[in-house]
């Protein structure tokens, strides 16, 4: 589970104001917002990278975060990057990466690649893999889909509910439309204040708002 | 992750080895040139000197160029002609010379009469090694004038004391004064300058490679702000949430970045002995210290901007400004004299120093 408490982040100006979310397990939560709302903000505070000026986070289990910015060494290939963030050894992470949750990402196909030589879409499946792979009950993922073809935004639309299916917690901050629809509930972000959205409107008419 | 640093100092090594041949040779081809151009016959003489003479005797100018072209003074001293006492001080106060020298009416006469006349020496401050220079070479000069003066005086107590007549006198003084001539002319070295110029310019070259080569390790911050990853918040993030500590990520990542300039640095070595410069076989080892210094603050420097163009950019322009300050560029000798005495609180300085200590020593 984690709860959101009357969280508030100032930094010159306040960036969220008083916020409560709770999330149970199997539950998928979208945040939605413009540029500059805070999105990125409340993931990282969700994180404990930040420290809310007020209020408290309570999160159960261990939380992995994929950034929207990828955490990847490009003069590496992708089993080094995944290994550079465990302490597995290579059957294990091979192991893993066919399991029936990681398979849906595809990153065997291209596990001796080198990170500069990848397109955009597999490296936000390896990122996606290599923190997925050390086994997190909450999952944190910021513009998830941003920049991606058809069928690696399906693919990792796939993992999303599988993990949920698994019990996994999922926070989402996208503009994208179609990440909504896996999402149980979606908040919408304007001004620092969070309040849920009703997704029987168009997205971009919550966002207008 | 110890492994993966690993992988990844040795993936990373053929874009630092290119940026350091690139950067290396350009560094090396300008320093050397430099040097030739410093430490040619006649073109570099760190000491100035103003003086003045008074034209009440031919045997001033000839004592002027007969000192002036002295080797020994001709190589380490430029003397500089002024037409007045008051453009000799002048020029010492606005520190144009080092020192300057102001010789008597009746200097010349003197030193035949026993008279003695001093000559007045002007500093600024007196604090300097070159005014130290000034002082020592003025002490050598009166000595070698006081040695002259006394045997021609010693001729003239001998004639009068043995009743020898003033024709005669005068034709053993000649004889004595064109003795003392030939004598000065025949050793126109206070010291052994050939000696002096070669440490001069050998200490240059220690210098200058140094220099060069801590200011080729330094401006590294180009190649390995792309290396180091603590200043992207992805990295951070991951690293937090990985249980690694933004210390520990720090540590590595420095031991990555010293690893391949240690790597550099026996390239650089073997390049140096190939083109036959001597240096310590020791400094394998002994530059260790140096490597870690430098590369805490290229990697310090890396995690403090947010970009790599950022971090390259400030860097250029600090490193490149402190290493002028501290000599490594040009000869602290060229530079004004307030910024020779600011040298001695130029942390550079000493890395310099230190790492010619390791290098040559």
């Amino acid at each position: 589970m984690v709860k959101i408490e009357n969280v508030t982040v100032k930094y010159k100006k306040t960036v969220l104001r008083d916020v409560n979310i709770q999330a149970d397990k199997g539950e998928c939560i979208g945040l939605l917002g413009l540029n500059g709302s805070g999105k990125s903000t409340l993931l990282t505070t969700i994180a404990g990278i930040k420290k809310p000026s007020q209020g408290r986070i309570y999160a159960e289990g261990k939380i992995g975060f994929v950034t929207q910015e990828n955490a990847l060494i490009d003069e590496l290939n992708a089993y080094d990057n995944i290994l550079m963030w465990t302490s597995m050894k290579k059957d294990e992470i091979i192991k893993a990466l066919n399991g029936p949750q990681l398979s849906i990402l595809k990153v065997t196909d291209f596990l001796n690649v080198k990170v500069r030589n990848m397109s955009g879409g597999m490296k936000k499946r390896l990122a996606l893999a290599s923190v997925f792979i050390t086994g997190p009950d909450v999952l944190l993922m910021d513009e998830p889909l941003s920049a991606l073809d058809i069928p690696a935004k399906n693919d990792i639309l796939s993992f999303i509910d599988a993990f949920k299916a698994n019990g996994g917690i999922i926070f989402i901050a996208s503009h994208e439309e179609n990440v909504f629809a896996h999402c149980d509930r979606v908040y919408h972000l304007k001004d620092g204040r969070c309040q849920l959205a009703d997704l029987t409107r168009p997205v971009a008419e919550i966002l207008n708002d | 992750m110890i492994k993966v640093s690993v992988k990844r100092v040795i993936a990373f090594i053929p874009y630092a080895a290119a940026y350091f041949i690139v950067l290396g040779l350009t560094a090396f081809a300008i320093a050397f040139w430099s040097q030739n151009v410093l430490f040619k016959d006649g073109s570099f003489s760190a000491v100035k000197v103003a003086c003045y003479l008074p034209d009440d005797s031919s045997l001033n100018d000839t004592g002027f160029s007969l000192v002036s072209h002295m080797n020994s003074i001709e190589s380490s001293v430029s003397l500089i002609k002024y037409d007045s006492e008051d453009e000799v001080r002048e020029a010492v106060d606005d520190e144009e010379a080092v020192a300057g020298l102001i010789i008597p009416e009746g200097f010349a006469s003197g030193i035949f009469t026993g008279e003695n006349l001093q000559i007045e020496v002007v500093f600024k401050s007196a604090d300097t090694f070159d005014e130290h220079v000034v002082k020592d070479v003025m002490l050598v000069l009166a000595n070698d004038l006081g040695v002259g003066q006394a045997s021609v005086q010693t001729v003239y107590s001998l004639c009068d004391e043995y009743d020898i007549d003033a024709d005669q006198t005068s034709e053993i003084v000649s004889v004595a004064q064109a003795n003392e001539l030939g004598y000065a002319i025949d050793r126109m070295s206070i010291f052994d300058i050939n000696t002096l110029d070669d440490i001069s310019v050998f200490t240059l070259t220690q210098k200058i490679t140094a220099a060069a080569l801590i200011y080729i390790l330094l401006l590294s911050v180009f190649v390995f702000s792309y290396f180091c990853k603590g200043s992207n918040d992805a990295f951070i993030a991951r690293a937090k949430l990985s249980g690694i500590s933004p210390v520990r990520f720090f540590i590595t990542e420095t031991c990555c970045v010293a690893s391949m300039m240690y790597v550099i640095y026996v390239l650089f070595f073997a390049a140096l002995n190939l083109a036959d410069i001597d240096i310590n076989v020791r400094s394998l080892l002994l530059i260790i210290p140096v490597i870690t210094i430098i590369s805490l603050i290229v990697t310090g420097v890396c995690y403090c901007f947010k970009t790599p163009v950022a971090s390259a950019y400030i860097s250029f322009s600090v490193f490149t400004v402190l290493m002028y300050l501290a000599g490594g560029l040009l000869p602290l000798e060229f530079l004004p004299l307030f910024l020779q005495k600011g040298a001695v609180y130029n942390p550079l300085r000493l890395l310099i120093d230190l790492t010619m200590e390791v290098m040559f020593s």
